[in-house]
Order: structure tokens, then C-alpha cells, then sequence
């Protein structure tokens, strides 16, 4: 019997956790559904000829939404380990600590196509009443590129890294570990600002306005005349390697922080 | 089964719980841990079942190193908390999902232990009582036919005619391969039940001993007045007179009195080390 992992082990885990939780997690479909609708359905109400801010409203809508569902939910997935109560039979059930660990994963993984199912379905239904009612010459509306420009760089990262760091804060925080993580969260991000902030100061000590995405882009307003800087090259590699990486880093440490977990 | 070797514990630095601790039990035994509040009896049970982890030394559980929590070794162990969670499914439900993570779990033996704790089988886990989802639980954990099963204070919850199933149950499944070890803070509970007293205090073992080994040393006895020469360890008066503790020097036969055990081991541990170590 393989001690790290085995496949009919994890398989029973899995019908475990789903013959607990199905009823759950349908019911936070149905929720989400109902979300969706509402919040797609005055835009839907209101158009009536083709304007690209219509996908820039559902590209912020979806980013803030799958951010914040997201982290919600991955900071649920090792709640049960917060307290003895339900953490001391998870832990002693017959599984290895990375079938349990790759279960909370899992689910955290599967959240994301049942979002993108969700908030599809809902957009093309809403899209299809849209496109009913525009003038024969304008452009019909398509489903929402994720990767196209309707959704600013740091939103759409934040919005796929936050579940990861959230499900850290399951494992770290055993009360609140929604709040709590999201105070640590707004602490890391307002000191990368900060961060960001005086390194543009030191290379751009004088400027009449300048905006950034922290550490991959700047502009500002000199003489009437406007600059865009971002980064090429290795640079840009480098920090865009550094923020994919962290995802799995985060992970890594979540499953070392679970292994160790103490009850 | 079990060996502690020199195991230091504490939830913080500064106060430990356990300091070079030594503990050492045999499989084919019912062991009853007693101990006061906060004498580190859960702790003890947790450790053992690598639900926390020694700041110095070593445990061995059955070949294993329970802080691993290796899946071989948890399907030896069931491990059964004071605080109880039940999912809300059916009963079938519940034995079609936990007992295939048990090699050797036994549908019928756990639902003859229902029928004989007297527990609704037709119900959701949820709807039931506290004290018949703790029935669930036991029947679950015997059922499980695992080597080793840890209870803390099971019989919490449990009302008379349970208590006195649970004693009759928990006795007719031991075997020379398994070990039980229950705490609680209920002596009278495991009286009739626990072979071997283990006794948690002041953060060491004062006493592991088998209940012969402890009629051997000490007399229970009830006597109408107590002279200076009869080596009393402990008294307590009664409606028949003094019930008493006494060193058993010619190893005169008596029942064993948990509780009065107990109070003994409080209230005149050093003697009580003197004469069992």
C-alpha cells in the first residue's frame, strides 16, 4: 500500500467529502446563478446599441466576483481541520496527508470551471437578449475574453491569486479565516504599493502625474507630453515569473503548513 | 503496542505538560487513564494518535510513528474525541462511505452494537441525540477492528443503561492483538471494564499498573475505626464506617475501588510511588 498516494484511497476521499458536501455545493451554484443574473441583468436591461464597456463592466464584475467567491471558498477547504471537533476525524481518516490535502485542492481547482460555467451561461443568455435588440450594422456581442483587455492586468492576477493565498489562510487561521486573511492580504498588498511607490520615486523623482501597474508598468505627464513605460524582455520575465510562481508556492506551503497541522 | 520513550510535551515553552515521560502498554489490555483536570490525559491520547507532536523524544504506536500519520497506521488506530461530529447522511450512507477505509471493518458487528445500544437505524446521523450519536461512534470504532482504540471519555453523554451496554460491549471485543485505552474523569465508569489503571499527575505517570498488580500492593476495605498500626494510605467515612486505602503487605484479596484508587494516588502520591515503582 502506497503511503504518500493511492488512487482508490483518494477515490473513497473524494466520495466521502462529496456524499457531505453535494448538497452544499449545488445549492452555492444556485446562489451563484442567482448572483450573476442580478448583476448582469441591468446592463442587459439598459443596452440597446454595441459599446465595448459593456465587456469592460463584466470583465471587473467577473474579476472581483471570481476573486472574491474564490477566496471565500478557499478559505473553507481546510476549515475543518480549525477545530477538534470535525478536524480530529479528518485527520485520522485512513488517507494520506496529501490525498487530504490534494481533496481541498481539488475542490479549489473544480471551483473554477464551475464559475466559468456559471458566469457563461448567464452571459450568453444575456448577450442573446442584447444582440436580439441591436441595429443590423452593429457588431453582435461575444462571450467575454478572460485574456483579452477588458480586465486590467493587476485585477485579472489578483483575481486568480488570491484563492491560493486564501487557502493558505484555511490552514493558518483556525477562527475567521476569511477576515483574517483578508486582512493580511490588504497588509501585503498595500506594502508592495508603498514598495512600488518609492522605487518610482527614486527612478522618476520628478513628474507632473503618474500612474502604474505596480512593477510592471508606469506612465506619466512631462512637458504636456505623455510617457508609457513597461517593462521587456528578461525583466519582464523575471516578474512575471515571480508572480506565476508564487500560485504553486502558496500551495506547496499550505500543504506543508497542513501536514503539520496539530490538533 | 505503545512506547513513549522520554517525551516532553507542552502547548507553550515555558509550561510543559509532559517532561520525560515514559510509558509503555501491551496489546491484549483495556487501559483506563485517569487524571484531574488538565492533568494532560486528552493531551496524552493525542499524542499517541499523532495528533500532536512531542517537543523532545519518541513514540511507537504498532510499528509506527504516529506523527507521520501514515495511512497504514490509521487504519490501525481509531481514534474516538470527547466532542463528537457526525456528517448529515443516512446511517447506510455512512457505512457505504467510512467503512471501506477500514480494512477490517464489519457492517454486521457494527449494526448488531446499534441494536444493542438501542440506536434508531432508519434516522439521519444528524437527528439523533447527542448520547445516540455518541453510541454511533463507539459501535463504529469497535466495529472498525482496529489494533488500537483510543477513547477520551466516551461514556460523556451516555445515560445509565448505555453506560452499562458500553462496559459490556467494549469488554466482549478485546483480543490478545487490540488495546483500548479509555480516560475519563468518571472512574466509576470503567469500573468492571479497564484491566490496567494508568494515572496522569503532575505532569508524569504515578501509576501503570494492572488492577492484580494494584490488589496485590494495596487492602479496599471498610472498617468501623482505624488504628494507628493499620498502614491507612486513604479514609473516607461512610454510612458503614471508614472506607479505607490500606498497604497490603500479606496481599489479602479485595476489589479494587477506582475512585478510592484515585483519591489515594492524590492525596499520598509519594507513597503511592514508593510502593509501585
Amino acid at each position: 500500500m502506497n503511503q504518500l498516494f493511492d488512487l482508490r484511497r483518494f477515490g473513497l476521499l473524494v466520495q466521502l467529502h462529496l456524499s457531505e458536501h453535494l448538497k452544499t455545493y449545488l445549492m452555492g451554484i444556485a446562489v451563484l446563478f442567482g448572483i450573476w443574473i442580478v448583476m448582469l441583468a441591468p446592463s442587459t436591461a439598459r443596452t440597446a446599441h454595441f459599446n465595448e464597456s459593456v465587456y469592460r463592466l463584466h470583465g471587473i464584475l467577473f474579476s472581483f466576483l471570481f476573486g472574491g467567491a474564490g477566496a471565500w471558498f478557499a478559505s473553507e477547504a481546510f476549515r475543518v481541520v480549525g477545530t477538534p471537533v470535525r478536524g480530529i476525524p479528518h485527520l485520522m481518516l485512513p488517507a494520506s496527508q496529501l490525498e487530504k490535502y490534494l481533496l481541498g485542492l481539488l475542490m479549489l481547482l473544480l471551483f473554477v470551471p464551475v464559475f466559468l460555467g456559471v458566469f457563461y451561461t448567464v452571459e450568453a443568455v444575456c448577450f442573446a437578449i442584447i444582440n436580439s435588440r441591436l441595429p443590423v450594422a452593429e457588431p453582435r456581442y461575444q462571450l467575454l475574453n478572460l485574456a483579452g483587455d477588458a480586465i486590467p492586468f493587476d485585477l485579472r492576477y489578483l483575481s486568480w491569486a488570491a484563492p491560493s493565498l486564501f487557502l493558505l489562510g484555511s490552514i493558518y487561521f483556525a477562527k475567521v479565516p476569511f477576515v483574517k486573511t483578508c486582512i493580511v492580504a490588504f497588509l501585503i498588498y498595500f506594502f508592495f504599493l508603498f514598495l512600488n511607490e518609492l522605487l518610482i520615486l527614486q527612478v522618476f523623482p520628478v513628474r507632473e502625474h503618474y500612474g502604474n501597474t505596480p512593477f510592471a508598468e508606469v506612465f506619466f505627464l512631462q512637458s504636456g507630453r505623455r510617457y508609457d513605460l513597461e517593462l521587456t524582455g528578461l525583466p519582464r520575465q523575471v516578474i512575471y515569473s515571480v508572480l506565476l510562481l508564487m500560485v504553486p508556492a502558496l500551495w506547496f506551503t499550505a500543504y506543508i503548513r497542513f501536514k503539520e497541522k496539530e490538533l | 503496542m505503545i512506547d513513549l520513550t522520554t517525551i516532553s510535551f507542552g502547548y507553550s515553552r515555558r509550561k510543559l505538560i509532559f517532561q520525560d515521560l515514559n510509558l509503555s502498554l501491551q496489546s491484549g489490555a483495556i487501559y483506563g487513564l485517569l487524571g484531574k483536570n488538565g492533568a494532560g490525559k486528552s493531551s496524552l491520547l493525542r499524542l499517541m494518535g499523532g495528533l500532536l507532536y512531542p517537543t523532545v523524544g519518541t513514540i511507537n504506536v504498532a510499528g509506527f510513528e504516529p506523527r507521520r500519520r501514515q495511512p497504514a497506521f490509521l487504519q490501525e488506530v481509531y481514534f474516538i474525541p470527547e466532542e463528537i461530529y457526525l456528517p448529515s447522511v443516512t446511517l447506510q450512507r455512512y457505512i457505504d462511505t467510512m467503512g471501506p477505509f477500514y480494512p477490517r471493518f464489519s457492517e454486521s458487528t457494527f449494526r448488531r452494537y446499534l441494536t444493542e445500544f438501542d440506536v434508531p437505524q432508519d434516522q439521519k446521523l444528524t437527528d439523533m441525540s447527542y448520547g445516540q450519536k455518541k453510541k454511533v461512534i463507539i459501535s463504529f470504532g469497535l466495529a472498525a477492528n482496529t489494533r488500537l482504540v483510543i477513547m477520551d471519555e466516551p461514556t460523556n453523554g451516555l445515560d445509565i443503561p448505555s453506560k452499562s451496554q458500553f462496559r459490556k460491549i467494549v469488554s466482549s471485543v478485546l483480543d490478545p492483538d487490540r488495546l483500548m485505552i479509555l480516560s475519563t474523569h468518571q472512574v466509576r465508569d470503567l469500573d468492571n471494564l479497564i484491566d490496567t489503571v494508568i494515572i496522569l499527575d503532575e505532569s508524569e505517570v504515578l501509576l501503570n499498573h494492572s488492577l492484580a498488580d494494584i490488589g496485590d500492593r494495596l487492602l479496599f476495605d471498610t472498617v468501623s475505626s482505624i488504628a494507628q498500626t493499620d498502614r491507612v494510605l486513604y479514609a473516607e467515612p461512610t454510612l458503614r464506617g471508614q472506607a479505607v486505602v490500606m498497604e497490603n503487605p500479606t496481599q489479602e484479596d479485595s476489589r479494587v475501588d477506582l475512585e478510592r484508587l484515585f483519591n489515594t494516588a492524590m492525596t499520598n502520591r509519594n507513597r503511592i510511588k514508593t510502593l509501585f515503582h
